[in-house]
C-alpha cells in the first residue's frame, strides 16, 4: 500500500514543486545515504553519491507511475548511479588498502564475537564493543574491490536474493555469486583476525 | 560424501539454515544435530566442505540432498561447525552494521543542510524545480499550450488550407498574429482556457 502523503509528494514533484521534492528527499534520504555508505565505504563520497541519486530520481520523476511504490525506484537508481561512480576517472570509489593495523588495534581491545550475543542494548560496554565491531565491519568492507562491496550490501543490507542482484545490476547470476562469496570471504577472514585478535587481548 | 558433490550446489533449496527475518541462526549443527548421531555414519569422517559450500548452504543454494549430508557432516564434524559458528558470527556483525548505521556515520544537520541546498539550486538551474506557485503556474502553462497547439493545427487544418495539408504551428501562430486569423485565435484561446480549466 503506497503511502498518500508520498503519492501526493510524487504528485507534486512531478509538477516541480520544491515541497514534493524537499518531502521525498526528507523521507529516503537517510535510507539512500547509508545504502551508498555500505557501496562507496566513505563517508564524504557517501553524502555525494546520495545528492546525486536525488537529482537522477527527481529529473526523473516524471516516469514514476501513480501508485507505484517509490523504494525499490530509488534503490535501483542508487545502485546505478554507484555503478556509475565506480566506473568514473573522478571516483575515489575504489578499493582501499585493509587497514589492518586499525583491525589489529580494535582486536586487542575486543572480547570474541560469541560474546556479543545476548547482551542488553543498554550496556555502555556493549555500545563500545558495538561500535569497535561496526569499525571493523566497516574497515572490512573498505578493503572488498567495488563489486563485491556491491553484492555484500544488495544481499546483506537489502535482503535481497540472487536473481535480484542480477536484475539490479545487470549481472550474470554466476557473477552475483561469485562476488557475494569472495567479498564475504574476505570480510570473514578479516573479522575472524579481529575476533581472535580479541580473544587472545 | 565426495568433494565433487558437496561442490555442486547448484540448485537452490526451500530448506535452508537462514532464517525469514535474514537473521543467520547461530548454530544450525545444535537444531538439527541430533537427528544425524549415528556413530557409523559414512558422513562422519568425510571430506569437509569448502568455505564457499558453507556459504551456499547458509543462504539455502544447495539441493536437498547436499543439504541433507552437509547436516550430517556438521552434526559430527567439530572443525566445520566452528568454521559455520565464525561465518554466522561474521556475517551477523556484516547485518547489524549495515542495517542500521550509527548516527555518527551520518552527516550533521549542517552537513545536510550544505547539501540539500546545493541540490536543489542545481535542479532550479535546470528547471525541474520551482516554488508551489510557480509550479501550478507552468502546469497551467503546459496544458495551455498543449491545447493551443492542438486548437492551431485543427484551425490551421480546416478553415485555412482546407483538406489540402497541415499549415505548421509557427506558421499559423504567424497567420494569428497578423491579423489573417483573428477569429481563429479566439477560438483556440477559449479552447486552451477551456482546457486548462478542465
Amino acid at each position: 500500500m503506497v503511502d498518500t502523503r508520498e503519492s501526493q509528494a510524487i504528485a507534486d514533484s512531478k509538477r516541480g514543486d520544491e515541497e514534493g521534492f524537499r518531502y521525498l528527499h526528507d523521507a529516503y534520504r537517510g535510507y539512500v545515504y547509508s545504502l551508498c555508505l555500505s557501496i562507496v565505504s566513505d563517508r564524504d563520497e557517501a553524502l555525494d553519491v546520495c545528492q546525486e541519486v536525488f537529482l537522477a530520481v527527481f529529473k526523473g520523476i516524471g516516469s514514476v507511475r501513480d501508485g507505484v511504490a517509490l523504494k525499490p525506484w530509488l534503490r535501483r537508481v542508487a545502485v546505478n548511479v554507484c555503478l556509475n561512480y565506480a566506473g568514473s576517472a573522478r571516483s575515489g570509489f575504489r578499493t582501499a588498502p585493509a587497514r589492518d593495523e586499525a583491525l589489529d588495534a580494535a582486536a586487542t581491545r575486543m572480547p570474541a564475537a560469541r560474546s556479543f550475543a545476548g547482551r542488553p542494548a543498554s550496556d555502555p560496554a556493549k555500545e563500545a564493543e558495538d561500535s569497535e565491531e561496526r569499525d571493523a565491519v566497516r574497515e572490512a568492507m573498505r578493503g572488498l574491490p567495488p563489486d563485491q562491496r556491491m553484492a555484500v550490501a544488495l544481499y546483506h543490507q537489502e535482503s535481497l536474493a540472487y536473481e535480484e542482484i542480477a536484475d539490479l545490476t545487470g549481472w550474470p547470476l554466476g557473477t552475483v555469486k561469485t562476488n557475494l562469496y569472495r567479498g564475504r570471504k574476505a570480510i570473514g577472514r578479516r573479522l575472524r583476525s579481529y575476533f581472535d585478535g580479541g580473544e587472545s587481548g | 560424501m565426495n568433494q565433487e558433490k558437496m561442490g555442486n550446489h547448484g540448485a537452490a533449496s526451500t530448506a535452508n539454515c537462514r532464517h525469514t527475518a535474514g537473521v543467520y541462526v547461530a548454530a544450525p549443527r545444535d537444531a538439527c544435530g541430533l537427528l544425524f548421531t549415528e556413530a557409523d555414519s559414512p558422513h562422519a569422517a568425510g571430506v569437509c566442505p569448502s568455505e564457499d559450500l558453507l556459504f551456499a548452504f547458509l543462504d539455502g543454494d544447495v539441493d536437498a540432498k547436499t543439504q541433507l549430508e552437509m547436516l550430517r557432516h556438521l552434526s559430527t564434524c567439530e572443525k566445520c561447525g566452528v568454521a559455520l559458528s565464525e561465518i554466522v558470527a561474521a556475517m551477523n556483525a556484516v547485518e547489524d552494521t549495515l542495517r542500521r548505521p550509527a548516527l555518527s556515520e551520518f552527516p550533521d544537520a549542517h552537513e545536510w543542510d550544505l547539501a540539500t541546498d546545493r541540490m536543489f539550486e542545481d535542479l532550479r538551474d535546470a528547471g525541474i524545480v520551482s516554488s508551489k506557485i510557480r509550479a501550478d503556474l507552468r502546469e497551467v502553462a503546459r496544458v495551455v499550450g498543449r491545447g493551443a497547439a492542438l486548437g492551431v493545427e485543427f484551425v490551421a487544418s480546416f478553415l485555412w488550407t482546407g483538406a489540402k495539408a497541415a499549415y505548421s504551428r509557427r506558421q499559423a501562430i504567424s497567420r494569428i498574429a497578423t491579423g489573417a486569423g483573428k477569429v481563429a485565435g479566439a477560438i483556440v484561446r477559449l479552447g486552451a482556457w477551456g482546457l486548462a480549466r478542465s
